[in-house]
């Protein structure tokens, strides 16, 4: 008897415990307002003239890269003038926690791009942006970015990585990454060809790699920078401790090095810069908060292309001292650019979060957050240096060149540039 | 009623309230939470339909508790009824209407799916807003919850205060009751007057409402009712 009723108390608990994880897991899952919105934010005392939305509308389609490992891939582009209806486009801000297509949103925003408006060729062919997200970070997240460049007169295109957000998984998206972005161009190159479905819409001899976090480094990659195992493992060893914020990379990295050069085909581990994982054809490239280290020095010096970084000083995801500062110290670019955002974290770079789950709140890791900055200010500022670096670099727009000149004095921001 | 009977009712209300404490989640969580995408009707849609099972579960799980809804009603109309018949009536009454909210609340859902349903009548409309009249009533459902709050509030606050006056229950599980229906209607009348502080209200109605359901439900279990206690008002009743 006695036992007969410890049981049926063990099964009650059992199904009360269940009933109070619903409940909390539906808590945790609700929809609350995230009081963040997509619009530009003024800075105070310093004009972020290239903030402001450029003067094309924009129309955003997605389509699939046909192949062994299909790549989905979202495009923003001008759209004509007369486009019209409502621009109902919503993006969610999200991460692949549980399978390679499969995203769990944690925020969503409002944007103005017109979904599946017809191409504005009139004044194309315009230049490529290839946009890399963060690694298992959703496309859609950097939507607020595409927009604004294709509205500038861009056509951005932005892969879905196929991965999830397993940390053992980021030697195989090492390699992977930047067979994404040849991918993404070797596509482009077909459809722009005559009869091609994106002829006349993109020069794709003219192209920038943009990205953010691993997609910073895929950026960097794409741009000609080249993978240092031996100088990342000396780095590792060099570290104070495993509190050190690197340590996350070492421990992904270095135990794969042996299947990273398998999978890139090599039949051994090189000593120093592996081989160059980049096309020629790209003209410029953006990090935002990427990661550098695993190129060393050395593996930096392979990118020529005029670079910008900008980072979070406070960033503990990719630390500032180990991306956005060693890709500017060591690219042999000509013209560079650093912008770093004093005491920020790793996702200013990331969607707004007008509309957010409860969860995403109550997680730490600062998705719809940051320790220093409004985020729509940082993202502000973020449109206008990237917006100016391209224009300057893609289009050879004097002005925009003009606004990357050494001694900007933007509040809350340490800049750094050469060659303009 | 004898009294194998009445701790019997007692008991089967206790599981019926664990039923829909347990599932009571379920249709945001499996129909909602993983699917709708705030403000994003086209990939809601696009989720929706790659997991229309999923959704389809959510509206089972819906329907189940009001269901149960039903017949937990008239068994606490059976065990109050000799501490005020009329107030446990109407107890009894705000807990059918809310299941009849409840139940009307699954249209949402049906009309949802018929949206994406892909009906050849539904041809003349483009994609986009068949998918925006899907997020209308996505958001509605979640809505007519604030209009059944309103209904449950008042069925807890009659529960509360009969339970308190019972003496076959103890008293705190009166008070938390009662404690627990102010949650439900500062939610509702607040999100009317105050649509500001949904998300704290959110927030209030977990922290108020649960313990006392929960107190209720594991009591009813463990202990169902005092029984003796429960005759005596029972025949007090019927002399009055």
């Amino acid at each position: 008897m006695a036992v007969r009723r410890l049981a049926l108390g063990i099964f009650l608990a059992g199904v009360i415990l269940l009933g109070v994880l619903a409940r909390l897991g539906s808590f945790a899952f609700s929809w609350v307002r995230g009081g963040e919105s997509a619009a530009a934010v003024a800075a105070p005392g310093f004009e972020a003239r290239f903030g402001a939305r450029g003067s094309h509308k924009v129309g955003t389609q997605n389509l699939v890269i046909a192949g062994e490992r299909p790549l989905e891939i979202t495009l923003w582009y001008p759209a004509p003038g007369q486009a019209s209806g409502n621009p109902a486009t919503a993006y969610p801000y999200g991460m692949k926690m549980f399978g390679e297509r499969s995203l769990m949103v944690l925020a969503a925003y409002q944007g103005q791009a017109f979904p599946g408006a017809p191409f504005d060729r009139s004044q194309g062919p315009y230049p490529l942006v290839v946009l890399s997200p963060g690694f298992a970070i959703g496309s859609k997240a950097y939507s607020w970015l595409a927009e604004h460049l294709a509205s500038y007169g861009f056509v951005v295109i932005s892969p879905e990585h196929v991965e999830r957000l397993d940390p053992s998984s980021l030697w195989e998206a090492t390699v992977a990454r930047p067979r994404d972005i040849l991918n993404v161009l070797s596509f482009v190159d077909q459809q722009v060809g005559p009869g091609g479905a994106l002829a006349g819409l993109i020069d794709s001899e003219t192209l920038a790699v943009v990205g953010h976090s691993y997609g910073g480094y895929t950026a960097l990659a794409a741009a000609g920078a080249r993978l240092d195992t031996s100088r990342l493992e000396a780095v590792c060893r060099s570290l104070p401790g495993p509190e050190d914020p690197l340590t996350f990379l070492c421990e992904a990295l270095l135990p794969h090095a042996a299947d990273m050069a398998e999978s890139a085909g090599l039949d051994f581990v090189p000593k120093g810069p592996w081989p160059a994982w980049g096309d020629a054809r790209v003209d410029a490239v953006v990090s935002m908060a990427g990661d550098a280290a695993m190129f060393g020095e050395a593996g930096l010096a392979g990118i020529t292309a005029p670079v910008m970084v900008m980072g979070g000083t406070a960033d503990q995801d990719s630390p500032y001292r180990w991306g956005t500062s060693l890709a500017y110290a060591h690219a042999s670019s000509t013209r560079k650019v650093e912008v770093g955002f004093q005491g920020a974290g790793h996702f200013i770079f990331t969607g707004p979060c007008e509309a957010l789950r409860r969860l995403t709140r109550m997680v730490p890791g600062g998705f719809c957050s940051d320790p220093a900055w409004n985020r729509e200010a940082a993202r502000t500022l973020a449109r206008h240096f990237a917006a100016a670096f391209l224009l300057a670099e893609l289009k050879h727009d004097p002005v925009a060149s003009g606004a990357l000149a050494p001694g900007q004095q933007a509040p809350g921001v340490i800049y750094r540039a050469q060659g303009y | 009623m004898e009294k194998k009977s009445i701790k019997s009712t007692a008991r089967t209300a206790g599981i019926l309230y664990l039923v829909i404490f347990v599932i009571a989640p379920f249709p945001f969580l499996l129909g909602r939470a993983s699917l709708v995408v705030a403000g994003d009707a086209a990939t809601t849609a696009r989720n929706i339909l790659a997991s229309e099972s999923v959704f389809r579960l959510g509206m089972v799980a819906e329907s189940v508790v009001f269901l149960v809804e039903l017949v937990l009603a008239a068994l606490l109309y059976v065990l109050l009824k000799p501490v005020n018949r009329p107030l446990s009536l109407a107890a009894a009454f705000a807990r059918v209407g809310e299941a009849v909210v409840q139940a009307v609340n699954l249209l949402t859902s049906i009309l949802v799916l018929l949206l994406l349903g892909g009906a050849s009548y539904l041809a003349v409309l483009e994609p986009e807003p068949l998918n925006a009249l899907a997020m209308l009533f996505l958001d509605a459902n979640a809505f007519v919850i604030m209009v059944w709050g309103l209904l449950f509030g008042f069925h807890l606050l009659l529960l509360g205060y009969l339970v308190y006056k019972s003496s076959f229950w103890p008293r705190f599980l009166g008070i938390l009751l009662l404690v627990a229906s102010v949650g439900y209607l500062a939610q509702s009348f607040g999100h009317m007057l105050v649509p500001q502080f949904d998300d704290v209200l959110s927030v209030a109605v977990i922290v108020l409402a649960v313990p006392g359901e929960l107190a209720f439900t594991i009591w009813l279990l463990w202990k169902g009712v005092n029984v003796e206690r429960w005759q005596q008002r029972a025949v007090e009743a019927a002399r009055s």
